[in-house]
């Protein structure tokens, strides 16, 4: 179930209310995978499921519905509000309004919530619930756009972790950033040091990571070699959706296996994989607990959860301590890799140009792009502190979204050119 | 539950709970996906149904409660009328009598033109028969590749079929069915994981041959991965091929500017780009929109684009993507026709622009393939100027082949050559 409350121009924009529920049903028959999805009160929707599948044997089963009222001790967004959403959004309005001026402001905040149920041929049963809220905001004013999105667990974490002042001071920057021309600033070449912010920074290491889901490498479909690939020694990288205050969090997935920490890249070499059941017969070790689906409509695949990376040792301060510019990436908009070739594309929506660690300008919707192999292997600092993301990060493959978070610290590469 | 009983409770209860003007969506749909790889099979059947219901207070926008089916519909209008009426206290006046409130249900009206969008073969199909279509298309697209298809290509056929209702705000109730059917393809090449897909609304309509020489410019994945590298720009002048996929691409937002401004937009051009939702079996035809009101075609770019009498008003119909959100101004059928034919067959050099990589600020990041006059090519990666203007400015011609429709954006164009073009930058 998704509510969701805006202010728009200064004044509140109706609710909008979304309740869904279905089932599916996943079977194999020899090698031949067939998946059945109907939506409705699960019951019905399970015999509707059954009815379009006529099937004469059966191999494994596995079976999953969302269905609401049933996660324990854990509410689901209520269509009629306390009034606490509507008012957080004004109250965030007249904040933003007076911190930066006559800008207008459109406001949205989702809270969302999930419980999926899932059963299989071998007798398991595992519940999960879930629940995000997420804000966005877009601004406009003087010739420049502002826009941030963000979320946490609850409406208290997220007025907590983003106070008035410290959005105002982002959305401030990304405001500055879209008013600057290309020609006044630096650009961006092969040879630029770039700092990957601690948290948001991590959306490049996140590209990496779908050469390394299970079904890609079973295809062949990944720049990664199949024995391993190599980047910096300073890398150590792995996905874990078990430790809660993440978006990507969960107990099991949606396969009904226990979430699992999964090592990725242990001091630059790359020594795991993400799995699903599908794929446990293809890559040794792989079903790990990520077979994740967008929806029940769509089968399980190897996705990535929560994606951290281990501290280094240099104090972020002095990361951009370098006698020429150093570009600082505060947050991507968004990123696109090809699997096959690793080349990713990255659009900034918040970053910084420095030298000898004084700030030369802000900057945003910049487009770098670059070869993954090239510029995770040239990773020559990486931080000493940890940060989350912002909350409102989602994977996309193939049309399909999953909710994923990051806990990593900022690092210093190389590789990355300017287009245009 | 009957939809149309459906249709009518829940926009009754909304109108009880005080919302001043209602309308009510319904959608069913079952899709059934054949997913072919590495000789392995896959079935996917999915059948979706859903509910909305729009309630407007007494003036100002709508508030939107969707819900699959399942639900009560008194309790779904009841929640669209509370969610129209929470966050605009100030509008929620006494109840006074509304509009059409105790008139009856009208059977459907509004044009009903001929407009053939289901194709009832659709039903009829066993798995057996979407099994040897999808090996056929499959095999054919193979053979237009010049490097093969290897055999890790992912093919998928996907078949809709869509029932739709709707009561609107002035109570008419309109009914339709449509099909659609989709061939995907997605494949290892030199230019990395490429895809093309193929849309029509009747299963014996899927053709690959206007496929042909986009994939037949796919070399080997062999053939270099070197490319993503960088290299040095090559300066000098050179042929342009724009694809279908990367006209498409141009001309959506073509589409998206001439909405925004209302207006259609001049290019220095003779060809027209037209949107025709009442096109016959077009993948995107609807001869009424996402609000019940009958849509028409209109042109939405052009030589001169406004006219001597004044400006082209354009104004896209309202479509409903999903039930679950409200209907939004989108394109149907786009449509672009007019460009004299030419070819650039003879020029030294050619570049051919296959797929679009990414879009920023205003350009694209497109890669393709560079064939250079001693023969022998190689795949490339360059930016050109989102503007299609830019193009059509330099005697830009359509090309030999057909026009192919792409499956995501429903543009029907060919393939556009312009002859002399000044590389801005290569990767």
């Amino acid at each position: 179930m998704a509510v969701t409350w805006r202010r728009a121009a200064g004044r509140a924009v109706p609710l909008q209310v979304y309740h869904d529920r279905g089932a599916a049903i996943r079977v194999w028959v020899g090698d031949e995978l067939h998946l059945a999805s109907a939506d409705g009160p699960a019951g019905p929707a399970v015999i509707a499921c059954l009815r379009q599948m006529e099937l004469p044997a059966v191999r494994g089963v596995s079976a999953m519905g969302a269905v609401d009222g049933l996660a324990a001790g854990r509410d689901l967004p209520r269509a009629r509000a306390s009034g606490d959403e509507a008012d957080f959004l004004a109250h965030l309005e007249a904040g933003l309004r007076r911190e930066m001026g006559q800008m207008s402001w459109d406001l949205s905040l989702e809270d969302r919530a999930r419980v999926t149920l899932v059963a299989d041929d071998q007798s398991r049963l595992a519940s999960e619930s879930y629940r995000w809220l997420r804000l966005r905001i877009s601004g406009r004013g003087e010739g420049g756009l502002a826009g941030w999105s963000g979320g946490a667990g609850d409406l208290d974490s997220l007025s907590r972790t983003w106070p008035v002042a410290r959005l105002a001071g982002l959305l401030r920057r990304r405001w500055q950033g879209s008013r600057v021309p290309p020609g006044n600033r630096p650009r961006c070449t092969s040879d630029t040091p770039v700092v990957f912010a601690a948290g948001n920074g991590a959306l490049l290491l996140h590209e990496m990571i779908h050469g390394l889901e299970a079904d890609q490498q079973a295809r062949g479909w990944s720049v990664w070699p199949p024995q391993g690939g190599k980047v910096s020694s300073l890398l150590t990288i792995w996905d874990d959706p078990t430790r809660s205050g993440l978006r990507g969090s969960y107990r099991s997935d949606d396969e009904g296996r226990p979430a699992r920490r999964r090592l990725l890249v242990r001091q630059g070499r790359m020594v795991g994989s993400l799995g699903d059941r599908r794929h446990a017969g293809g890559v040794a070790g792989a079903e790990d607990g990520h077979g994740r689906r967008s929806s029940r409509h769509h089968p399980p695949r190897p996705r990535s959860a929560n994606l951290y990376m281990a501290a280094g040792d240099m104090p972020t301060s002095a990361m951009s301590v370098v006698p020429r510019p150093v570009l600082w990436i505060h947050d991507l908009e968004t990123g696109a890799t090809d699997p096959l070739t690793g080349h990713v594309c990255l659009l900034v929506s918040d970053g910084e140009w420095f030298q000898d660690g004084r700030p030369l300008g802000p900057v945003s919707g910049l487009s770098l792009q670059g070869w993954l192999p090239d510029i995770l292997a040239r990773v020559d600092r990486v931080a000493d502190e940890r940060t989350a993301d912002s909350g409102a990060a989602t994977c996309g493959r193939d049309g399909e979204g999953v909710p994923i978070g990051f806990l990593t610290p900022a690092f210093r590469t190389y590789g990355l050119t300017e287009t245009a | 539950m009957n939809p149309v009983l459906l249709l009518q409770e829940a926009a009754a209860a909304a109108r009880a709970a005080g919302a001043a003007r209602v309308d009510v969506f319904h959608r069913s749909s079952r899709t059934r996906l054949l997913v072919l790889e590495a000789g392995r099979q896959e079935w996917i059947e999915r059948s979706e149904e859903g509910v909305a219901v729009r309630a407007w207070a007494r003036q100002g926008e709508a508030a939107l409660a969707a819900e699959t089916c399942g639900i009560d519909p008194r309790e779904l209008g009841r929640r669209a009328a509370l969610a129209a009426g929470l966050t605009a206290p100030a509008r929620r006046a006494a109840r006074a009598p509304v509009e059409g409130e105790h008139e009856p249900v009208a059977e459907a009206q509004g044009e009903s033109p001929d407009l053939p969008i289901f194709d009832p073969e659709f039903l009829r199909a066993s798995r057996k028969d979407l099994e040897h279509r999808l090996r056929e298309l499959a095999a054919a697209a193979g053979v237009a590749c010049r490097a093969g298809l290897p055999r890790t290509t992912r093919s998928v056929l996907r078949l809709a079929t869509m029932d739709r209702h709707l009561l609107t705000v002035d109570g008419r109730r309109q009914s339709s069915r449509s099909t659609l059917v989709s061939f995907h393809l997605r494949f290892p090449s030199a230019y990395g994981l490429s895809s093309i897909e193929i849309v029509s609304r009747r299963l014996a309509d899927l053709d690959t041959a206007p496929l042909v020489p986009w994939l037949a410019a796919h070399p080997t994945p062999a053939a270099s991965l070197e490319y993503w590298r960088a290299t040095p720009a090559e300066d000098g002048e050179t042929a342009l091929t724009l694809a279908p996929k990367v006209m498409a691409s141009l001309m959506v937002s073509v589409a998206a500017r001439a909405a925004a401004t209302g207006k259609a937009l001049a290019w220095p051009a003779p060809a027209t780009l037209r949107d025709d939702p009442l096109i016959p079996w077009g993948p995107g035809a609807t001869h009424l929109d996402g609000e019940g009101n009958a849509t028409r075609a209109q042109t939405l770019a052009g030589p001169g684009g406004s006219t001597a009498e004044g400006a082209v008003p354009v104004a896209l119909a309202p479509l409903r993507m999903s039930f679950r959100e409200p209907p939004r101004p989108l394109p149907t059928n786009l449509v672009l026709q007019g460009l004299p034919s030419g070819s650039s067959a003879a020029a030294a050099s050619r570049l051919h622009l296959l797929d679009v990589v990414t879009r920023h600020g205003g350009w694209l990041v497109v890669r393709g393939t560079r064939r250079l006059d001693e023969g022998g090519d190689r795949p490339v990666l360059v930016e050109i100027p989102a503007r299609v203007e830019t193009f059509f400015s330099r005697r830009a011609t359509a090309g030999p082949s057909q026009p192919f429709l792409v499956a995501d954006a429903f543009i029907s164009t060919p393939e556009v050559t312009v002859p002399g073009w000044t590389l801005q930058r290569l990767s």
